[in-house]
């Protein structure tokens, strides 16, 4: 821990600024003609542009009936407009005590990779908010912030989490759409080693209307650890302990149920459309991002 | 089965104290290594696909325990260095008698017949079963054991190639009662003998099997050799000497060869020589003269046995004697002195004698008179000495004695009849230790010859003029052989001497021990006797040199100062050995057959087996272990 705070300390150096302000510039270009940086939502009223209509309910303010079309077609049908919103972008990330292995520490990955969405999103007038989980305590979240001025806020906020505890996605989830009402991107970057599988979290966020993206975090060398002969493997979330004998074949196995183990949640995130990404620590988090960018998952 | 190494009971503590802990620590439960690991659920969903059932766990563990105790079992084992002990009555006793006389030099066979003989018995000690005991008897002309009884055969061929070839004659009945001696009591007993076969016939058959290997080609074993080369100086002319030199052609057809005899390195005679299919030829070269001392015949060109083309002979060096006699008058005795052209005679009557007188001379004669304190003279001759001064006590006085006993192996008494000889009357001597009665009248001597204080000494017990001794041949000769015998020419001493053989060799005078160097620069210690003659059991041939180890004391050598190196020569002179002709071995009527050795298996290492299955059972556990067969 004492060579983990320095280190901690330099996580945000210059050198990232750089790159930070490097992404958000080539997050413009990239969506450049296609959408506006602003985020908008199909709602009744607000907005100045017609978007669609739809057919009257009760309850409906009816100042948006569309009188023209009752005249020619007798139906009543409310006319929509986008109206522009701020962004709630929901950076739900992972500081349990797995996230404290790999080299680097998976959760180090994590941090910048939170930091430079939490960048491009402050840059882009969006409204972030940083919700660690880990642990069977409940961890307090940095309130949504808005603006690029906002953004050592949130290196100090990342600064100080720390991996432990163990890991409950569910919960986590959970927590989160009920906290904030306003629905929003949630990024969900994690390792995703949960015993209780990954899967109800990212469906209770769904079914809440936020909008998850998936951010799989992994050490490329945990599917091929350097163990050999009789040992006792000890998770160290749970403590569980096991009585293994590590041999090539079993290496092998194991390397191949990891790659399962990514695949499934892999698929899973691609049956519901849920964007969903591969963050191996030996994969620079700049580069990951643009990934995203590219993808168009961070932004519809 | 038997054990070398560990007792059975060895081998099982041995196996005791490594697999009681390896059990202890297999019923230990291993403490495994702790690894910290991200997601045990991964682990488990691999694990429970491998997961091996309990009792094959189980027998995993079982495995790797039995392999462990089958590994310490086996080098316990190979500790104890385990024999096939095979059934009783092929177990044999093997005595393998290696000929390393003077013909195994013989190199008719290549390199010689020594490496051959070496060669072929390698073959039979390779061919001895597992439960046979061999013991190597090297045959020369002192048989002797060169190992104990031995069933490990690097031991057997480690002794086989410390053999070499000697320079002397073998001696096969002594090496035969030798084996005899050794097999008394052993299952099986076998003689092997590895010869050339010039080993004469044996009549009475030796215990035991005997089995014969024959070393040497029957072609090109044509030998011609010395097997005689004698000097000697003519006894009352030392100035010349003469030569007997024999030569034999052993092969089967005529050989021409050049004799040269040197005498210092110079040629005294060159001649050509044809000789017979067999033919012994003996040249006799008299009347030689010369001051030269060494004498070497060679004959040439050199055959397959080189070492009987060279005979060596030294001739005793001449010494001119100073004699101081002291009497009263006594022509006899002065005139018999006179006869020997080396001695240089003075006179002195008893009242003019005084110690010091004598000093100088190598030989004092009294007679009638014999000094309270003897000269530092090399020899004393006392005759009829007055019974209160005699050096050699007198125990009585004896009439008409008549001589009835003699000496006559004496160099003293040499070319001499004493027999018949009238005296008047005589002093019975009383002797001492080392005296020698020269002449004795029923057993009551009255000749005697000793050494007091390494000073020799003749004493005759009667006066010379009351009896006809004078008057006879033998007198001057009794003196001549006495003044000789003083000053240690012994013209009875070999000019050369036969390795294989004791060499009675004269020390040099004084001197309590003395050193036989030989012509390879070897040493041999031997200690000078009362006689002064030490004992050697030579082996070599040539000149060998006789140094003083260590001399007696200041009163010693009172006329010759510090003793002097003298040498001897030596010479095979063993027309057997000379006979390089390979011949079968027949005892007692019947040729002995070649070995048949092919007992009850090939001798093997089954400790070296062990060892070499223990490394691949280890290697098998390294791979079981790799591989989680084991673990």
């Amino acid at each position: 821990m004492a060579e983990a705070a320095p280190r901690k300390q330099d996580l945000f150096d210059e050198q990232f600024l750089k790159k930070l302000e490097y992404l958000a510039i080539v997050s413009r270009k990239v969506f450049a003609g296609r959408v506006r940086a602003e985020r908008r939502s199909r709602k009744v009223g607000a907005g100045i542009e017609f978007a669609d209509h739809r057919d009257y309910a009760p309850g409906d303010d009816i100042r948006y009936l569309d009188w023209n079309l009752y005249g020619r077609l007798e139906k009543l049908l409310l006319r929509l407009f986008e109206e522009e919103e701020d962004l709630h972008v929901y950076l739900l990330t992972d500081a349990s005590g797995s996230m404290r292995t790999g080299h680097p520490p998976k959760l180090e990955h994590a941090m910048k990779l939170a930091a430079a969405l939490a960048y491009v999103a402050l840059s882009n007038l969006d409204r972030v908010s940083i919700v660690p989980f880990g642990g069977e305590e409940k961890r307090d979240p940095l309130p949504p912030a808005r603006g690029k001025g906002r953004i050592f806020k949130v290196f100090n906020f990342l600064r100080e989490l720390e991996a432990s505890g163990r890991t409950h996605l569910y919960d986590a989830a959970a927590e989160l759409v009920h906290r904030h009402k306003r629905r929003g991107l949630v990024v969900l970057t994690s390792d995703f080693y949960d015993p209780d599988g990954v899967e109800g979290a990212l469906n209770v966020l769904r079914h809440h209307r936020f909008e998850p993206i998936a951010i799989h975090v992994y050490d490329p060398r945990e599917a091929r650890p350097e163990l050999k002969g009789d040992l006792e493997i000890v998770d160290c979330e749970t403590g569980e302990a096991r009585p293994v004998t590590i041999s090539s074949k079993v290496l092998a196995a194991f390397a191949r149920e990891h790659e399962r183990y990514l695949a499934d949640i892999e698929s899973f995130c691609a049956s519901r459309a849920i964007p969903y990404f591969r963050a191996p620590t030996d994969l620079a988090f700049d580069e990951l991002v643009l990934q995203i960018f590219r993808r168009g998952g961070f932004l519809r | 089965m038997s054990f070398a190494g560990l007792s059975g009971l060895g081998v099982l503590a041995a196996f005791a104290a490594v697999a009681g802990p390896l059990v202890v620590l297999y019923l230990l439960k291993m403490r495994r290594r702790r690894i910290e690991v991200p997601f045990v659920k991964l682990w488990q969903h691999v694990l429970s696909e491998r997961e091996p059932t309990s009792w094959l766990q189980r027998l995993r563990r079982l495995l790797s325990l039995l392999l462990q105790l089958a590994l310490a079992a086996l080098l316990a084992f190979a500790l104890g260095d385990p024999r096939m002990a095979g059934r009783a009555h092929d177990a044999r006793s093997v005595v393998l008698v290696i000929d390393c006389s003077a013909s195994m030099q013989a190199r008719d066979v290549t390199p010689n017949r020594m490496a051959k003989a070496r060669a072929e018995a390698r073959k039979v000690v390779r061919g001895l079963g597992g439960a046979d005991a061999a013991l190597i008897l090297r045959m020369d002309a002192e048989p002797v054991p060169v190992t104990g009884w031995e069933t490990d055969g690097h031991a057997l061929e480690r002794a086989i190639e410390s053999l070499e070839a000697s320079d002397d004659a073998a001696d096969f009945d002594g090496a035969l009662a030798l084996a005899g001696d050794a097999l008394r009591g052993r299952t099986g007993p076998t003689i092997v003998v590895v010869s050339d076969g010039a080993l004469g016939e044996i009549r009475r058959p030796p215990a035991g099997d005997v089995r014969f290997v024959r070393v040497g080609a029957s072609a090109g074993a044509d030998n011609v050799g010395v097997t005689a080369f004698n000097v000697r100086r003519y006894p009352l002319n030392k100035s010349s000497y003469e030569v007997l030199l024999e030569i034999v052609n052993h092969s089967q057809k005529p050989a021409q060869r050049t004799l040269t005899l040197e005498a210092d390195g110079e040629a005294v005679d060159v001649a050509k020589l044809d000789l017979a299919p067999g033919e012994k030829l003996r040249r006799f070269y008299p009347n030689l003269s010369g001051a030269q001392s060494r004498l070497l015949a060679r004959i040439e060109p050199h055959d397959a046995l080189v070492l009987d083309d060279t005979a060596y002979a030294l001739l005793p060096p001449r010494k001119k004697q100073r004699v101081l006699v002291v009497t009263d008058g006594n022509l006899f005795l002065e005139g018999g002195l006179l006869l020997d052209e080396s001695a240089e005679v003075d006179r002195l009557t008893p009242a003019a004698y005084a110690t010091a007188r004598a000093q100088g001379y190598d030989v004092v004669v009294f007679d009638r008179f014999a000094p309270a304190e003897p000269p530092r003279a090399r020899g004393l001759l006392y005759i009829a000495p007055p019974r209160a001064q005699s050096p050699i006590a007198v125990r009585s006085e004896i009439k008409r004695p008549f001589l009835t006993e003699l000496a006559e192996g004496h160099p003293l008494l040499r070319w001499i009849t004493l027999t018949d000889v009238n005296i008047a009357e005589s002093s019975v001597f009383a002797l001492e230790r080392g005296d020698v009665a020269l002449a004795s009248s029923l057993h009551q001597p009255i000749i005697v010859a000793g050494q007091r204080g390494g000073q020799k000494m003749l004493a005759i017990g009667f006066d010379l003029r009351r009896s006809d001794l004078p008057m006879r041949v033998a007198f001057p000769v009794l003196l001549v052989d006495a003044l000789d015998w003083f000053a240690g020419d012994d013209t009875q001493l070999a000019s050369s001497y036969r390795t294989g053989r004791p060499w009675r060799v004269a020390g040099p005078p004084g001197a309590s021990q003395v050193t036989l160097i030989d012509p390879a620069g070897g040493r041999a210690l031997a200690e000078v006797g009362d006689d002064g003659f030490a004992l050697f059991f030579g082996r070599h041939v040539g000149f060998h040199r006789i140094a003083a180890a260590a001399p007696a004391g200041p009163a010693s050598g009172p006329a010759s100062g510090p003793a002097a190196d003298s040498w001897i020569a030596a010479n095979l002179a063993d027309p057997n050995e000379s006979d390089i002709t390979p011949r079968a071995l027949v005892i007692a009527g019947r040729t002995a057959p070649p070995p048949d050795l092919g007992g009850p298996g090939p001798r093997r290492r089954l400790w070296a087996l062990l060892l070499v299955a223990a490394i691949a059972l280890s290697l098998f556990e390294w791979v079981s272990y790799q591989r989680r067969w084991t673990v």
